[in-house]
């Protein structure tokens, strides 16, 4: 490791060029040794782009521009837009050549998936040790740096002679981590290094980071969309809007008191566990692209400071405090984190049956009776197998008609083959799914809105098309797709667009009318706002929430985010491992939960503790 | 009647596997043996007439025929005898040479096998490598210039590949000598150079695609971005690709088997060459059903069993694979 | 409601980008997509107008007999029955097109129809029509054509019959393994969820999707359809001996390869450059289809 003195990175005027226009654009950045800074944004900032430049990765047809320093060395970022090697001609090779020297020994790049950032037919230990061979160590030496880089890790030693496919999530990511310290970088960027993780397992690798930051006084980029993992992880906090720096300053100062309204907004929209919100603040409209923007403050159009001045010039970074600068004409107004303590009448439904049930057999042993209005799902006894392995075990689960129920849970819980048999699109093994005879008339399937956005879209079909397919399986008039459109609020000429010139949250909007064109009772939401970034997600959750409202719709919210549920359900199931082991009404069980796995779960949350 | 159904049970997914497959494979030549049994009764008109070929007509001989063939038995009794004599090598008498079938294929095979190998290792050689090298440049002018190649070897038809090479390497050049064997080690190659070139080409330009498709795959995985962020040399992060990709290359060779057969059935006419592509051509010209019956056969097991080697190839390298059917 | 009027000046700009692209169409290496779609278009004026590019395709001048390049009036020469042959050549295009395209067609009608059952439906149908598939693949196509139309007999049309029999099972799988993927899209579980027919699902939601994929694999069954036929043709098993076929020129061109080795280059370099051309065609098609897949 160099002189320990300086930076252990800085960049400044940081610009990539892509084939559309701009995408970052004048991005600078100081990390020092032991440092951890945060760059936090939502889709479209432009965080990935300015981790991938940093280190020469950046895909085919983006170029870097701007100057680089790493571990004292200066790198050059021109003609870094190198892209995949060997792609480009001598300038491109030349610039791969000198990158390599760069890469591994002063500056790494953490990929976010763990399931893909391996090769899967190379032992852990060869991968490890590839980078150690350049470095002329013995085969002995080698093996006996993987083990100790396996150690650091918190893996065992049988590990090194396993292949990636043997092991879990978290152990996955552990291994890179190991592959990518082993060459004793100056810098790791961690590029949502935990998002593809479980909750319990983001804490357990975040933890890792920075206890292996601290040990090697090494400089790390977490790069994140969550500003609630920047405050409690990182020193400094970085927050990017459509490609540029809109706020930069110590952790506590950028979301104690933001400077920036894009940052305060952004701080509001974060749902918060510990109270339920009548309604979430979001902030209208989506990220605008760079390209777009032109020279004005990109945040302008949906902030409700701005003024002409704004649209008129870029505004200059401010100084709001020591070490804290804000781009934004009107930083005095930006109010304070408001406290969300004011607590939302909670609407009961019907007289609740019994509360959260302590441990797991007992709560096998008492069966909820279902609650005594008409009941829109009632489900006893359910199991579902794949092969030898149990999904589902014993689940009663019921939702009374216009009731918001959540289910939670992990990756490997079951909730999603819960909601797939709710639905229909699986068949239990054993118990019995009931709809209820409902309100009286005749009750009508359950729908389902799904997570991703960009999938939920048939790419072939307008968002006419598909709402009239829709309205015509439910027996209704196919001249309702206007009404449709606009009780998701979107505009009745969004009728003639393809998907593809939709933004996510507009998606979701479109599959949430597109279940609702049947006029169903119960609504399933399998994660259905996990994908959306969170002012988009906050945007969806208030929809729901007024739908349910309007329609006097019962909602089935399937979700692994604690914060989600207790926004959006009266009641929680917590499922672990295929059984219900917790549950009750969710302020109850959220705020003293009882279970030891829901307790982990509330532990495993990042930055909500306020 | 639980015994076989506990057994089943208790295998392990590798050998319930190797049992699934081999059994596919095996219906699958019963199934193709039996339609290639029934050519017999496709052909138009009388089928003893038919198998006694340009032979003198008589009730004598043709009495012999029904009786060598057991034509007055049922369809299938008659398959049946002709099936567990297929299994001995034999494969009845050549209606045009009247010699038996089996003798014509085994003098026969010598020079086919050595076309084919030949044709195969070059296209191998060739192939992967040029391959891996367009994979790795995608999109630059050097994999331009390489697929654009493989693309008219691939698309042209083996035989005017073969009759345009033989005009201008053995008619025009006069490098190579224009028909036939040769004698001799040298003069063996020098003779058949030519005819595997041509099929090599055709096979080289598809040995070049597949590897270039598995070689982008791979290389535009999250894995290689890794490994480049971490500083591993070209060579390195080639070794890795490679790794990965190899797989499903080798599985595609399995493929090419089909494809050598079907070409060196035109390119042995263009060449004048006694080997079994020859051979299935005059037998079928010559409507001599049970060589071609004996051919087509031979010709479904090499490509099926060369399927099942590829499997359990694929089984034996895939650690994955390997571990699953472990059955850890 | 919360402000929608902002959320459409954010839409991604879908029609500059659109119309751009199909400007651009051939691409980066757009040289060799050129110059393939070029040389189908001269096939195609060749094939549709035989009578105004190749008037005397099959007059034969015995007196005249086989001539070299460069015979007046007869560019690159004749054959052994005196018939020139540019003209032959180029009157061969149709009978070299014709079996192909139809071949090709037919082929995906059988890989849309039977493929998308199978992938849909699939259980049962799915078995039926995989095990049909193996058993097609397991012996070369050319190698099946010419044993059947060799033993069989019939002509030109039966061959062309037999092929798409043959060529279908690529087809099916193609279409299949898309379809098995279109089916687990959250859009079709939706409909699904939605209680809409499966042959609605299949026809309106799963079709569409599909048929770019069978599309760009029409172009490639064409490429291996020129091969397969012209291959029968030249072993003797395709056209009668009157009409105008390149594998048949090519059959007769190698005994007189010394006195006009024209007779053989001219039609061996135009199957050669046509099965190409439709190839380079069919990668482009394909390779289009996949950047919109990835553009998603």
């Amino acid at each position: 490791m160099s002189a320990t003195t300086g930076p252990a990175l800085t960049v400044t005027d940081l610009d990539v060029l892509g084939p559309h226009g701009p995408i970052v654009a004048g991005v600078g950045l100081e990390v020092g040794f032991g440092e951890t800074v945060a760059i936090v944004g939502e889709s479209g900032s432009g965080k990935s782009v300015t981790a991938r430049s940093l280190t020469g990765l950046l895909p085919a047809g983006l170029a870097a521009s701007g100057s680089l320093t790493v571990g004292g060395v200066p790198v050059s970022l021109d003609g870094a837009a190198a892209g995949k090697a060997g792609r480009t001609g001598r300038a491109g090779k030349a610039a791969e050549r000198a990158w390599r020297g760069i890469r591994g020994s002063r500056i790494t790049l953490l990929p976010q998936d763990p399931f893909t950032s391996l090769s899967p037919r190379h032992r852990c230990a060869d991968q490890i040790a590839l980078p150690l061979q350049r470095l002329g160590l013995s085969r002995a030496q080698r093996s006996e740096a993987v083990l100790e880089a396996l150690d650091k890790v918190g893996l065992p030693a049988r590990v090194a002679r396993q292949y990636p496919f043997q092991l879990s999530g978290g152990m996955r990511q552990r291994v890179a981590i190991a592959a990518a310290l082993v060459t004793e970088p100056d810098v790791l960027i961690a590029d949502e290094a935990t998002t593809a993780l479980d909750v319990t397992t983001q804490r357990e690798i975040l933890d890792l980071l920075g206890k292996l930051q601290r040990e090697r006084s090494m400089g790390l980029i977490l790069i994140t969309h969550d500003l609630g993992l920047a405050r409690g992880r990182a020193d400094r906090v970085t927050v990017m809007y459509a490609g540029r720096i809109a706020e930069r300053g110590a952790a506590a100062q950028v979301t104690g008191s933001p400077a920036h309204p894009y940052t305060g907004r952004l701080l509001a929209c974060d749902p918060p566990l510990d109270v339920t919100l009548e309604r979430l603040p979001t902030i209208p409209g989506s990220v605008p692209r760079l390209a777009f923007v032109g020279d004005a403050c990109a945040f302008a159009p949906r902030c409700e400071l701005a003024t002409d001045e704004c649209r008129a010039g870029l505004p200059e970074a401010v100084t709001v405090a020591p070490g804290h600068f804000a781009a934004c004409l009107h930083t005095g107004r930006v109010p304070k984190p408001e406290l969300k303590t004011e607590p939302k009448p909670e609407p009961k439904p019907d007289p609740q049956p019994g509360n959260a049930i302590a441990p797991a057999e007992e709560a096998m042993a008492a069966t909820t009776p279902a609650p005594s209005g008409a009941s829109v799902l009632s489900i006893a006894g359910l199991r579902k197998t794949f092969g030898t392995h149990t999904v589902l075990e014993g689940v009663d689960l019921h939702v009374a008609a216009g009731e918001s129920v959540a289910v939670v849970g992990e990756s490997g819980s079951g909730k999603t083959t819960l909601a797939r048999i709710v639905v229909g699109l699986e068949t239990a093994d054993a118990g019995t799914v009931d709809f209820g005879s409902g309100s009286g008339e005749r009750s009508r399937p359950p729908q389902i809105v799904f997570q991703d956005p960009f999938s939920a879209l048939n790419p072939s079909l307008t968002i006419g098309a598909a709402l009239r397919d829709a309205l015509r399986a439910g027996g209704r008039d196919r001249s309702e797709v206007g009404e449709l459109l606009e009780m998701v609020g979107l505009p009745t000429a969004y009728a003639r667009r393809r998907p593809r010139a939709l933004s996510g949250g507009e998606r979701q909007r479109v599959a949430i009318a597109r279940a609702l064109a049947t006029r169903p009772d119960l609504l399933v939401c399998d994660e259905a706002v996990s994908s959306l970034d969170v002012s988009v997600q906050a945007q969806i959750l208030n929809l729901i929430a007024e739908l349910r409202e309007r329609l006097g719709l019962a909602v089935l919210f399937i979700s692994h985010d604690l914060a989600v549920v207790r926004q959006a359900s009266q009641r929680v199931y917590v499922l672990y491992r295929g059984r219900v082991v917790e549950q009750g009404e969710t302020a109850d069980v959220l705020g003293s939960p009882r279970h030891d796995y829901t307790r982990e779960l509330m532990a495993g949350v990042e930055g909500k503790g306020r | 009647m639980s015994g076989p159904r506990a057994s089943i049970r208790t295998l392990s997914p590798l050998a319930l596997f190797l049992a699934r497959r081999v059994a596919g494979t095996a219906a699958l030549l019963v199934v193709m043996s039996l339609l290639i049994f029934s050519l017999l009764y496709l052909e138009p008109g009388d089928i003893a007439r038919n198998l006694l070929g340009t032979r003198p007509v008589s009730a004598q001989a043709l009495a012999q025929i029904r009786a060598e063939y057991h034509l007055d038995q049922p369809f299938l009794e008659q398959y049946w005898t002709w099936l567990r004599h297929a299994v001995t090598g034999d494969f009845g008498t050549s209606v045009q040479s009247g010699q038996p079938v089996t003798s014509s294929i085994t003098s026969r095979l010598g020079i086919t096998l050595e076309v084919v190998g030949l044709a195969f290792v070059l296209s191998v050689l060739v192939g992967v490598p040029a391959g891996v090298l367009a994979g790795m440049r995608r999109g630059t002018s050097t994999d331009r210039t390489v697929v654009g190649i493989a693309v008219v070897f691939v698309s042209a038809p083996a035989f005017a590949l073969g009759l345009l090479l033989l005009y201008v390497f053995a008619d025009y050049l006069a490098w190579f000598p224009v028909y036939g064997t040769g004698s001799g080690f040298a003069g063996r190659l020098d003779h058949l150079l030519l005819p595997a070139v041509t099929l090599a080409l055709g096979l080289g330009g598809f040995v070049l695609k597949l590897t270039r498709t598995a070689v982008i795959k791979e290389a535009d995985q999250d894995y290689v971005m890794f490994a480049r962020a971490r500083g591993l040399s070209r060579v390195q992060i080639l070794r890795l690709i490679l790794r990965n990709a190899s797989l499903s290359v080798l599985t595609s060779l399995g493929l090419t088997v089909a494809y050598l057969f079907g070409s060196t059935l035109l390119v042995e006419q263009v060449y004048a060459l006694p080997g079994l592509g020859s051979l299935l051509d005059d037998a079928v010209l010559f409507k001599d059903v049970p060589v071609v019956q004996a051919l087509t056969l031979l010709m479904a097991a090499a490509i099926a069993l060369t399927a099942l080697l590829v499997d359990l190839t694929y089984v034996a390298l895939d650690p994955r694979v390997r571990h699953e059917m472990a059955g850890s | 409601m919360t402000a929608p009027e902002l959320t459409w000046g954010a839409a991604a700009p879908g029609k500059p980008r659109r119309a751009r692209r199909v400007l651009r169409w051939p691409g980066r290496g757009r040289l060799g997509v050129t110059l393939a779609v070029l040389f189908l278009v001269f096939d195609a004026v060749c094939a549709l107008l035989p009578h105004l590019v190749a008037p005397n395709a099959t007059q034969q001048d015995i007196l005249l007999g086989l001539t070299g390049t460069g015979t007046p009036g007869h560019l690159l020469g004749t054959d052994d029955l005196g018939r020139d042959i540019v003209q032959l050549t180029l009157g061969g295009t149709r009978s070299a097109l014709m079996g192909p395209l139809v071949i090709a067609f037919g082929s995906m009608l059988l890989g849309v129809l039977f493929g998308t059952l199978a992938g849909y439906r699939g259980g049962f149908v799915d078995g039926v029509v995989a095990r049909w598939a193996d058993l097609l693949l397991a012996l070369p196509a050319v190698l099946l054509a010419v044993v059947v139309a060799g033993i069989v007999g019939g002509g030109y049309w039966l061959t062309v019959g037999v092929l798409i029999v043959l060529f279908s099972p690529s087809d099916i799988r193609l279409v299949r393994g898309a379809v098995i993927e279109q089916k687990t899209q959250p859009y079709i579980e939706s409909a699904r969820v939605l209680r809409m027919p499966a042959w609605r699902i299949m026809y309106r939601q799963i079709l569409p999707n599909v048929v770019p994929v069978a599309a760009a694999n029409f172009m490639l069954n064409i490429a291996y359809a020129i091969v397969a036929m012209s291959s029968l043709s030249y072993l003797g098993l395709g056209v009668g001996p009157g009409s105008p076929d390149w594998g048949r020129q090519l059959s007769d061109g190698q005994d007189i390869l010394a006195a006009n080795p024209a007779a053989i280059i001219a039609p061996g370099v135009m199957i050669v450059l046509t099965a190409a051309a439709v190839n380079v065609v069919g990668d482009r098609l394909f390779e289009l289809l996949d950047a919109k897949a990835a553009s998603r």
